[in-house]
């Protein structure tokens, strides 16, 4: 009788022991996908958009480099700038190996971001992206590509809309593999650290 | 008894990591409601400013009053789009919360004041009613949270000039203030502009 009670005994602990480890470990794994860090499902991939000089550009023209891609538009007057700004100041402080990242922004919004208002846009960030849009379905098939969400509130009644959308700048290889994401709140240091480790 | 209570202790045990994940961004909860309501900060040990809607000095000093409020440096990114972004410090010196309730400005269509809130990584701007203003404490509008949206502007921003901006309040009234444009790094990382509190 008493041996059945302590082993019982034990069982529960042991699954209480379990359980805990394994909120320490989810609270863990669900801080690095919240700030930085590793996805589950594959992020990145092929694309087809057009620069802001109206060139067509895809994945093999930044090939060799590291990329670090922002989504977003530039009707967006808080966060957007802020990522890109993140994102620029990184690139300062890489000083020489700048060089070796690429400095993506893509659209959300490719009808009021056409090529013209890329260009302006872009031009106010130094270092700044490169921009990208295209038609509605080459950049529906870029945020398929990175899982990046986005709804634009076009009722087509208003031209000042708003767009939600996952703000994260993505960090790839240089097989434009993804590597890390950062979240909205992501410092430039933090982006630094993990481009530095991954030019090795 | 004991038979039932291995089970449920293991249950217990292997279904608390979801109950926990579900839970999880406590963080983003606080972000959705925290632009709302700022916390009161203790009244500064200064004297008390001017009782008049000037402008007291440059640049990032400038200050305005309207009340017992004082509005400090008002300032907006450049723009090259229809939309901009303005923000300001309002500092409540008085025993009375007031609240921001209305904003206006002649170079947009349009101004309203709007949260920007990212939940589970999603970014989502939102109007908002009114920003409160606590007695003794101050409301903060600042990269990444409350702004005010200027929307349909009428010319770009840029970087050097500035423009008239009409804030509402629910007591002290209305007030005119000089907003500063500043260039698009203004306010983000690198600037020496560091937050203090998290998003």
């Amino acid at each position: 009788m008493r041996k059945r009670t302590a082993r019982t005994a034990w069982l529960v602990a042991g699954g209480i022991a379990l359980g805990l480890l394994a909120i320490g470990a989810t609270s863990y794994v669900m801080r690095l996908d919240q700030e930085r860090g590793t996805a589950s499902v594959p992020i990145g991939g092929r694309f087809e958009l057009v620069d802001q000089d109206g060139r067509v550009v895809t994945e093999r023209d930044f090939a060799g480099r590291l990329m670090l891609v922002y989504f977003g538009y530039t009707f967006c007057p808080d966060v957007c700038p802020m990522s890109l700004q993140t994102m620029s100041v990184a690139l300062e402080q890489l000083g020489d190996d700048a060089k070796e990242v690429a400095f993506l922004f893509v659209t959300l919004d490719p009808e009021r971001d056409t090529v013209a208002q890329m260009k302006a846009y872009v031009g106010l960030f130094e270092p700044g992206p490169v921009g990208l849009t295209g038609t509605a379905e080459q950049v529906a098939a870029a945020a398929r590509a990175w899982r990046v969400y986005y709804r634009l509130h076009d009722d087509g009644k208003d031209e000042d809309y708003l767009v939600d959308h996952s703000s994260f700048v993505y960090l790839m290889d240089r097989e434009g593999r993804y590597l890390a994401h950062f979240g909205h709140a992501a410092t430039p240091e933090q982006l630094v650290e993990e481009i530095r480790d991954a030019l090795g | 008894m004991r038979r039932t209570l291995v089970p449920c202790g293991l249950a217990v045990a292997l279904l608390a990591p979801l109950g926990h994940a579900h839970a999880m961004p406590e963080a983003s909860a606080r972000a959705e409601t925290a632009p709302l309501l700022p916390a009161p900060h203790p009244t500064p040990e200064r004297p008390v400013v001017a009782q008049s809607a000037t402008m007291a000095a440059h640049g990032d000093m400038a200050s305005f009053t309207v009340g017992d409020l004082v509005i400090e440096s008002p300032w907006a990114r450049e723009s090259v789009t229809r939309t901009g972004a303005a923000y300001l410090k309002v500092r409540n010196g008085g025993d009375a919360a007031d609240r921001l309730v209305g904003v206006a400005s002649e170079v947009a269509d349009r101004a309203a004041l709007h949260a920007s809130v990212v939940q589970d990584g999603v970014m989502r701007m939102r109007p908002v009613d009114a920003v409160e203003v606590p007695a003794g404490g101050e409301a903060v509008l600042e990269p990444g949270g409350l702004h005010v949206m200027l929307i349909g502007l009428k010319a770009p921003l840029e970087e050097g000039d500035s423009f008239a901006l009409t804030l509402v309040f629910e007591d002290a009234g209305e007030v005119e203030v000089v907003t500063t444009i500043e260039d698009i790094a203004h306010g983000g990382a690198g600037t020496g502009h560091d937050h203090e509190h998290d998003h």
